[in-house]
């Protein structure tokens, strides 16, 4: 059988954001794939360079549409390391609380990716649809679905009043009610099973190997979690699980990140109900003291990196960013190989990619 | 891993004695070795402490050298820092060691210019192809820290 | 974890979608819904801006500029167009003079209809 090359992107129907495969195929099977990556570089690390620290809080907010909280948080949590500033308790409470509701929607938008790439058009329908449940919460309380402009350096630029805390748990209610539905589909629905188990699989020497992070290494057995293992906001004042899998492929990965949804749900139940008194800000100086700070935090898709060296002035020498796309994408040739045409949106769709967040 | 083992570890491999470590924030230790050694001691944080998770690997052109930081991981984060002349800079690559160092090294080599000897790719990996200008990440000369 | 067939946590899904309420704003025959913390048009409260310029400073899409000539001339200039409506200017700002107000912002096919003059100051000298 002979050989033809496919190639898919940079633009392409299936692909939500811009990346390049030439996949290499002998009948229905992937013999070969080659990736490019870099359509959407922005030069954001050079770009933080040149403004001052207040402003660059925006800049981070702006390197990804789904996970803008997390790259705030990552940053600010590194300049006020570096201050050596103390944040308000209940503005670290408020942080993690959108931290989690930021997983939550980052999690419902993938599912509905997920399903819609394997044909499963009514589950992307009802994700997105019970996805507004959380952003309407976001949206009341930041004004924005995404980009909330919540995080600043000291503290958060948002309250949550008593009075709407019901309001929130009402609608917390009525999103546990359709994770229930989609637990239960996912979990019987034989099509949705014979599309994903057994497809993508990498075993955790791979996840290893690669350094890859995470829920698509978590769905392989390793057991990393920025949350757990170095608690940073007030992730050590929580009780939650770190869910893990065994058997690596998307269907492991599909049950981790809609139970993750389900322990994000109890995190920010305990947030709400455990919320302290207490000032929003710390203010912050506008010079910050030579050093160098590496700011760990578990966004959506895994560890989060913020390293940042400050020179004494108002503006970053350097700011490094690794997100957690990267590793992930070094597997697909892995992932791949061997497989059915018909099984690469699948694959493309398991693990979750955020190429705005790997371009930068 | 225990930060005082793996010093001694160190000391002994690279024949560095006053080889010690300093902390960073966040809850960071961060240990300095010379370039041409860094692929020893990585050697060693990988054979025998079985730290694999690099998390990254950060570049930068302070003016005056490249600094590089190896962010490692393992329940807590480890960073072993080295430098390169800013004058053709180029050491080691670890991507036999650890093949998800090969994004990074990419990365590194494409925005300073850094020549990361025995690494498999020659491609850019965020630049265009057809990239006319110098590194991005350089600085100018002329400007100092 | 629910033993119950696909199908049977489906169908009650499809039923209680047929019966909801249309969630498609016909916009712009129809307002937008905007939340009360929206972030949209900004408005200065030209009484309390005293023209420091510590918005200009702050903004991250450089969507501001103050034209000064003398301590009680001024005018604060917004670039709608560059402005990311990200509210640092609110927080920048130490007379609480500036606010991003819940109006959405409109579209115009004429790039000088979002050059907007927030403030002009010009009260003679004492």
């Amino acid at each position: 059988m002979s050989r033809i090359t496919i190639p898919i992107g940079p633009q392409h129907p299936a692909l939500k954001e811009p990346l390049s495969f030439l996949l290499t195929v002998e009948g229905e099977r992937i013999v070969e794939s080659a990736l490019r990556i870099g359509y959407v570089h922005r030069g954001l690390e050079r770009l933080f360079q040149d403004r001052s620290y207040v402003q660059n809080v925006h800049i981070a907010e702006r390197v990804c549409g789904i996970c803008s909280h997390i790259h705030t948080t990552a940053y600010c949590q590194g300049v006020e390391a570096l201050l050596g500033l103390e944040v308000p308790r209940r503005a670290l409470y408020v942080r993690t609380l959108l931290c989690e509701l930021e997983r939550i929607h980052s999690h419902l938008l993938w599912l509905g990716v997920l399903a819609e790439h394997i044909g499963f058009t009514t589950v992307f329908m009802y994700a997105w649809r019970d996805r507004e449940i959380v952003l309407d919460i976001m949206e009341d309380l930041s004004g924005g679905r995404v980009a909330h402009a919540v995080n600043a350096i000291g503290g958060v630029r948002i309250d949550i009043e008593n009075d709407h805390i019901p309001a929130i748990h009402a609608r917390l209610d009525e999103l546990e009610r359709q994770m229930e539905m989609f637990l239960g589909v996912i979990q019987h629905e034989r099509t949705f099973q014979a599309r994903t188990r057994g497809v993508g699989c990498l075993t955790q020497e791979q996840v290893q190997r690669y350094c890859v992070v995470g829920p698509v290494a978590r769905a392989s057995g390793v057991a990393m979690d920025i949350r757990r293992d170095q608690p940073y906001a007030v992730y050590d004042e929580l009780s939650f699980r770190v869910i893990t899998a065994d058997e690596g492929d998307v269907w492991a990965r599909t049950m981790v990140r809609a139970l993750e949804i389900v322990e994000s749900m109890g995190m920010c139940r305990q947030l709400l109900d455990k919320l302290p008194e207490g000032p929003l800000a710390s203010r912050a100086p506008r010079r910050v003291p030579a050093g160098l700070v590496i700011s760990r935090c578990e966004a959506p898709r895994g560890e989060l990196l913020y390293v940042i060296r400050s020179d004494g002035s108002d503006r970053p020498a350097r700011v490094k960013i690794r997100t957690p796309t990267l590793p992930t994408l070094a597997t697909l040739k892995d992932q791949l190989r061997g497989v059915h045409t018909a099984d690469v949106p699948t694959i493309l769709a398991g693990v979750d990619l955020c190429i705005a967040c790997a371009d930068r | 891993m225990n930060v005082e083992l793996l010093l001694q570890a160190l000391r002994e491999v690279l024949s560095a004695p006053s080889l010690d470590a300093e902390y960073l924030p966040i809850d960071e230790t961060c240990i300095a070795v010379p370039a041409e050694c860094l692929r020893r001691a990585v050697d060693v944080l990988v054979g025998r402490f079985r730290v694999t998770h690099l998390s990254t690997i950060t570049a930068e052109d302070t003016g005056l050298e490249i600094v590089l930081l190896y962010h490692f991981w393992d329940r807590r984060g480890l960073t072993l820092r080295t430098s390169l002349p800013r004058d053709g800079p180029h050491i080691a690559s670890l991507a036999r060691i650890i093949p998800g160092a090969i994004f990074y090294e990419q990365e590194v080599a494409e925005m300073l210019g850094v020549v990361f000897d025995g690494h498999p790719v020659a491609a850019s990996l965020l630049l265009p192809d057809d990239w006319e200008g110098p590194p991005p990440l350089r600085r100018p000369t002329g400007d100092d820290v | 974890m629910s033993r119950r067939s696909s199908l049977a946590h489906l169908l009650p899904e499809l039923v209680r979608t047929l019966f909801a309420r249309r969630a498609t704003v016909r916009f712009p025959s129809e307002p937008p819904v905007l939340a009360e913390a929206y972030r949209g048009r900004g408005v200065v409260h030209a009484e309390l801006c005293v023209g420091c310029g510590l918005c200009v400073r702050d903004c991250p899409a450089f969507a501001l500029e103050l034209e000064r000539e003398g301590r009680h001339r001024f005018r604060l200039v917004h670039f709608e167009d560059r402005c990311a409506y990200c509210g640092q200017c609110v927080d920048s700002c130490r007379q609480d003079a500036i606010a991003l107000v819940s109006e959405f912002p409109r579209a115009s096919p004429c790039r000088t209809a979002f050059t907007r003059v927030l403030v002009t100051h010009e009260a003679s000298e004492e």
